[in-house]
């Protein structure tokens, strides 16, 4: 197991670092010219000088390798650098959004677990039942609604049905839970859908496979019934599967924040990019993505490694 | 055969087994097989099949052009305007017929290429092995920490928005998936006795590729191209979404459902509603047939 | 096999269905969307519609917009002073006999998020509304008579003989927030933070046009901004006087100083290093002087601010507290409205296009008003001199001539542009513009003539088929929209056609900038662009579109015919002198013997609010107007 650990976390290391080489060459060949960006806001008036004096400010007129050294430096001590927006440090602003977004993403998943692995198991006792059909069809149409269109479909028939509508105005969690939770519910609903679908089946076939093996046969034959059979050894085996496939969903999920935010006005991360995108503001864009992909790689090597370490078979393989 | 002149029996069996099992079919039998254990792959597949068509055919179907303003603004679903018309005037149908167009190409496009370059890499990556697959796998893992939406805005905003850019995007994106899943199998053919028996009689690399692979791989390149081509649809609408997509002046399911959704769907409901459908429907129509394939032709990708 | 079939298939239908009935369901209730009024020289496919409105007469119809309300400006008037007046569609909220009543807690939606919380270089809309809240001006515009300058922190100001020095006597006894004294230090500072050539112009600095500017020790690479001249410039007199010198007599000086962006900032603050960009800041150190504080700020979500109990305006603010969410969503902001969660937006700026304005008021029964503001952005239609055919100006008098000017209005604005003058009703009435060539609707006789005498200037110019060329876009408001209209024109008339290549925003300025240097050509063609207004005055105009170095003058376009007006209306105090040099200029500017902007009208915006908020009028263009001092709730 040790040996295992020490080579997925040294094969880590060239990916983190090929991670920001992406982010930086791909942010670079983005054309449009952050000062430009700001001066021309709101079809204001501004001269060419002011666009060469606004270069200099913002350091974009320097050779690259030279602003890629500073930046990768700067993450290094754990600095993200200035916006080119709104002129702070790009870490204050990560600071206020990242748990939005955290917490948006484990309600999602969370949603999606509840929801997915009740359906997957029911889809996998019964397959080929109507109940099976129905959820394969509903995770089906699950992944096959586009986020956004079903995000707001979703507002439109909850106010006109109910005239309901979650409060405006973000709510920190840790202030007023009522509101928050009021505000995320749909959103993270919105969200995991997609994850639901896929959770469920995984579900249906890890548990498929299970219920096949010879220990659910032994079980049954003590005359264990049918409902602790299935909790006690059917979907406790089946649980290493769906955990290590949530895992990975939830760096997913963060790809799916951006469309859902920018809907439900969630001031996450998420919107933090797609904002940053338009306002060229590349300190922004960096951070932001590398962050995603940084705990996206992380949360792959915890999974990897409670994998190896549940299942010695793996590390060998 | 080159396994049969070895009189090894064990290789002999398991190559012949495993190789001569599926010509004996006819495709025309597979096909029709299929159609008959799984119905409504068969109907996906009917569904795919016409939306296809009707890309292709776009300007003999649509009523009218997709650019010309032809009828009042707003016009709600009638005889004239069977899915009404837009904030322009311009007729919804036609838009949708031609819309086809955008989705269809960039999906079967970055999925042919995206899917084909991935299976060719994985290929040599699980075959070659040594430095050259540890560097492949480290680039893969790489690209694969990015979420999916979140490269296809990084690189459509800096290739620029035109529909080959976002195929080209969308390729990128594709890749690594595909050549992960297609080393792994590789890597367990590898294993198999009777590759193993090939490689003992001394056939040449090249010949074991064509030869014991690349057929093996045949059915998990489909499964995959078809699974993920839903994927690639509705990324490319997600884009247009985001602000990134395809030009406004071609007519796009992405482009009409995110106008219509934001800022007519009160008013104007049907400008939102059929291009969301349209996409909907085939992304459902595409899944069902992956499933189906999945089944059919690969059940060890099932679950994946 | 059946059995395998039937479930699924039941399952699948069942799905589709709920699903349109989902969209029915969100459709049902929808009222009638728009009764589609007939634009004039379409075919008739209006007659075959059951639903379509009874047919309007052409005449009437050629300004009518896609909308059931159609609002009743539609109909050109003349206007007659120098600055220029608008009737609204809409009255101003009705004052009651009773008089302002003070208290009560608004919510309201901004646009977008707020980018800057210092006015040092901001032209950026979203931020003028929140951190104008915080602090005052020098001057500000009446809230009622929005024409009219007068004082804020000002108390009076008195312009000297030759009309280059003004001198303003400011109020006494004005505090700030943490107690110090506002006094004409903090006005020195303040304004010669903006106008120093280091830092950018943005909209705080526009006035710098007009007074001597202040030189720095080393600007090229700005290795020492210190200020060489700056008191020669903007002076403090004494602790309550300030003087501005001017380079030449100007009456529009003073507007560029009333609008918000040109805010005074506390200098005893910022001079202790200070960043009030950061609304942490602000918090911190309760930076402000005006009618609201700010107590909290969340990017991308909200900001809420409360009264200033001491405020130095008797009786101001009348709101106890504003909510702003940022709405950024179109459909997201009608849903607010409509749930009742949002009173107001809190700026003629909201995302929602004309018909979707017009519509919430009917689907609120009136519960809600959507404000005309009419100084928008000047919209028009950009030429590539530089590039072959562009640089044939017969090629671009055709465009002038063919482009359909009424159409654009109605089906890519939605009937919210105003009149086609290049200088928006500044000069020539809105009236006597309309029957310039190319500006008649070419269903009338004048329109064919001008048609056909456009397809005579491409012949003449060696096209007499068209030609293929590319029009940009950025992908933002109604560019994309606009060029899909006036292609369809060009196409039609003269055989102009192309693709339109649509470029996120900033791409899109990077691209048109790509036609400045002196030896580029220029990646661009044609382009659909507006000019933002933020204050309404003809220098504004010449110096965005029509003089050299212009923002919207990408290819350096100059005529000095032009140039020669523009330097004797900028100096001419008389205002009716001034408007008769800019009518010839402007009737020049239209025939075209050489431009490189089509002008196609001046667009509106839409300020909307509940019919209980009163006090409001609204302002001649959307970038003033936001201290929200003086609106309170008649409930």
């Amino acid at each position: 197991m040790r040996q295992y650990a020490i080579k997925r976390i040294g094969l880590f290391i060239p990916t983190v670092l090929l991670v920001t080489v992406i982010v930086f060459v791909v942010m670079r060949l983005i054309p449009g010219d952050p000062a430009l960006a700001i001066l021309s806001a709101d079809d204001a008036a501004y001269t060419e000088d002011e666009l060469r004096l606004l270069r200099i400010e913002l350091g974009t007129d320097r050779p690259l390798v030279i602003q890629y050294v500073e930046w990768v430096s700067g993450l290094v001590r754990g600095d993200f650098g200035t916006s080119f927006w709104w002129g702070g440090p790009v870490m204050d602003r990560l600071g206020e959004r990242i748990p939005v977004t955290i917490e948006l993403a484990f309600l999602g998943i969370g949603l999606a677990v509840v929801c997915a692995v009740p359906l997957g198991v029911l889809s996998a006792i019964k397959p080929d039942s109507p109940i099976d059909y129905l959820s394969r069809v509903f995770t089906l149409v699950g992944i096959s609604i586009p986020t956004f269109f079903s995000g707001i479909l979703l507002t439109l028939i909850l106010i006109r049905s109910v005239g309901w509508l979650p409060p405006l105005g973000y709510a920190d969690i840790w202030e007023d839970p009522w509101a928050n939770v009021k505000q995320l519910m749909l959103p993270a609903l919105a969200l995991g859908f997609y994850d639901m679908a896929f959770i469920a089946r995984v579900t249906r076939s890890s548990m498929m496979e299970i219920l096949r093996e010879d220990y659910m046969r032994t079980a049954r034959a003590k005359g264990l019934a049918e409902r602790l059979v299935l909790s006690r050894h059917g979907l406790k085996n089946a649980v290493l599967p769906i955990l290590t496939i949530s895992g990975w969903q939830f760096g997913r999920l963060f790809g799916g924040t951006v469309i859902i935010e920018k809907i439900f006005l969630i001031p996450g991360v998420g919107q933090l990019l797609i904002d940053a995108v338009y306002q060229r503001d590349f300190p922004t864009i960096q951070a932001v993505i590398v962050i995603v992909a940084l705990s996206i790689v992380v949360i792959n090597l915890l999974v990897d490694l409670l994998y190896g370490w549940l299942d010695p078979r793996i590390r060998y393989a | 055969m080159t396994t049969t002149s070895t009189g090894q029996p064990s290789a002999e069996l398991a190559g012949v087994e495993l190789q001569d099992i599926r010509p004996k079919q006819s495709i025309l039998q597979k096909v029709l097989s299929f159609c008959r254990t799984k119905p409504l792959g068969a109907i996906s597949a009917g569904i795919i099949i016409l939306t296809i068509f009707t890309a292709v055919a776009a300007p003999l179907i649509a009523p009218h052009d997709p650019f010309d303003l032809v009828h009042e603004p707003f016009l709600p679903l009638s005889g004239a305007a069977w899915l009404g018309s837009d904030e322009l005037g311009r007729d919804v149908l036609s838009r949708v017929i031609y819309g086809s167009r955008v989705s269809m190409y960039v999906g079967l496009a970055s999925v042919l290429i995206g899917i084909t370059i991935g299976t060719v890499i994985g290929i040599v990556s699980a075959y070659v092995g040594g430095i050259i697959d540890l560097t492949i796998q480290r680039v893969v893992d790489a690209l694969m920490a990015f979420p999916a939406i979140i490269m296809a805005l990084g690189l459509t905003a800096a290739l620029g928005s035109s529909i080959n850019n976002i195929v080209a995007a969308l390729v990128v994106i594709l890749l690594p998936g595909a050549i992960r899943v297609i080393r792994a199998q590789v890597l367990s053919i590898k294993e198999l006795d009777y590759t193993l028996a090939a490689q003992a009689i001394g056939a040449r690399p090249w010949r074991i590729m064509l030869r014991h692979i690349l057929p093996n791989v045949v059915a998990s390149y489909i499964v995959l191209s078809t699974i993920t081509l839903g994927l690639a649809i509705i990324i490319e609408a997600s884009l247009t979404f985001l602000g990134v997509g395809v030009s406004a002046d071609i007519p796009t399911w992405g482009g009409m459902l995110t106008e219509g959704a934001q800022k007519y769907i009160r008013s104007a409901w049907w400008l939102a509603v059929f291009p969301g459908l349209a996409i909907s429907i085939v992304v459902f129509a595409i899944n069902f047939l992956g499933d189906a394939l999945r089944d059919t032709l690969d059940p060890r990708l099932r679950g994946r | 096999m059946s059995t395998r079939l039937k479930p699924a298939l039941i399952a699948s239908l069942a799905i589709v269905a709920s699903l349109l009935f989902a969209v029915a369901c969100g459709g049902a209730e929808t009222p009638d969307p728009v009764a589609p009024a007939s634009t004039t020289g379409d075919s008739g496919s209006a007659a075959t519609e059951a639903t379509a409105a009874p047919a309007q007469p052409a005449a009437q119809a050629t300004e009518a917009p896609p909308t059931a309300t159609p609002p009743p400006d539609a109909t050109i008037r003349p206007t007659n002073t120098p600055v220029v007046q608008i009737k609204s569609r809409t009255e101003p909220t009705p004052l009651p006999s009773s008089g302002p009543r003070p208290g009560g807690l608004v919510r309201m939606s901004a646009y977008a998020d707020t980018k800057d919380w210092d006015p040092l270089g901001s032209s950026s809309l979203s931020s003028v509304i929140s951190y104008s809240q915080l602090y005052n001006q020098i001057l500000q515009f009446n809230t009622v008579d929005t024409t009219q300058v007068e004082g804020d922190l000002a108390e009076s100001w008195e312009v000297n003989e030759d009309g280059t020095s003004y001198t303003f006597h400011l109020r006494d006894g004005v505090k700030w927030n943490d107690g110090e004294t506002l006094d004409a230090d903090d006005v020195v500072y303040s304004m010669q933070r903006y106008g120093n050539p280091c830092n950018g112009r943005g909209r705080s600095g526009l006035w710098r046009t007009y007074t001597i500017p202040i030189e720095v020790v080393n600007i090229v690479d700005k290795t020492d901004c210190t200020a060489t001249n700056a008191d020669q410039v903007i002076r403090k007199v004494d602790d309550l006087t300030v003087e501005f010198n001017l380079a030449f007599a100007s009456g529009a000086f003073i507007n560029f100083l009333a609008i918000d962006y040109a805010k005074v900032l506390p200098k005893h603050i910022l001079e202790q290093g200070v960043d009030l960009n950061l609304a942490e800041s602000i918090l911190e150190h309760n930076s402000g002087s005006g009618p609201f504080i700010l107590e909290e700020y969340q990017s991308g979500n909200h900001y809420k601010v409360n009264k200033n109990p001491n405020y130095f305006k008797e009786g101001m603010p009348y709101f106890d507290r504003i909510e702003h969410f940022i709405i950024t969503v179109p459909a997201t902001f009608i849903a607010q409205v409509e749930a009742g969660q949002v009173d107001a937006s809190n700026a003629a700026a909201n995302n929602l296009t004309a018909t979707e304005n017009y519509d919430l008021e009917t689907t609120t029964n009136s519960e809600y008003v959507a404000h005309d503001v009419f100084g928008g952005a000047t919209r028009g239609l950009m030429l590539n001199i530089k590039r072959e055919p562009f640089s044939d100006h017969r090629v671009r008098q055709a465009i002038n001539l063919a482009v359909d000017r009424q159409k654009h209005n109605a089906r890519a604005l939605h009937g919210a542009g105003r009149g086609h003058c290049p200088l928006v009703g500044m000069a020539n009435d809105l009236e006597e513009c309309a029957s310039w060539p190319g500006m008649r609707p070419k269903d009338t006789p004048g329109g064919l003539e001008d048609i056909a005498k456009a397809k005579d200037l491409m012949a003449e110019a060696g096209f007499p088929n068209g030609f293929e060329v590319q029009y940009t876009v950025r992908q933002v408001g109604t560019y994309a929209a606009e060029c899909s209209v006036i292609k369809q024109d060009l196409e039609e008339y003269l055989g102009i056609t192309g693709p339109i290549e649509t470029l996120p925003s900033a791409a899109g300025y990077a691209k048109y900038g790509t036609a400045r240097p002196a030896d580029a050509r220029g990646d661009w063609e044609i382009a659909c662009q507006a000019d933002g207004m933020t204050v309404l005055d003809p220098d504004a105009i010449y110096g965005g579109i029509f003089l050299k170095g212009g923002t919207r003058n990408y290819t350096d376009w100059e005529a000095p015919e032009i140039a020669a007006w523009f330097e004797e209306q900028k100096v001419e105090l008389d205002p009716e002198k001034r408007r008769e040099i800019n009518k010839v200029a402007e009737r020049w500017l239209h025939d075209f013997s050489d431009n490189h902007w089509v002008s196609l009208t001046l667009g509106r915006n839409f300020w909307v609010m509940h019919r209980d908020i009163k006090g409001f009028h609204a302002p001649q263009t959307v970038q003033y107007g936001f201290k929200q001092e003086h609106l309170w709730w008649d409930r």
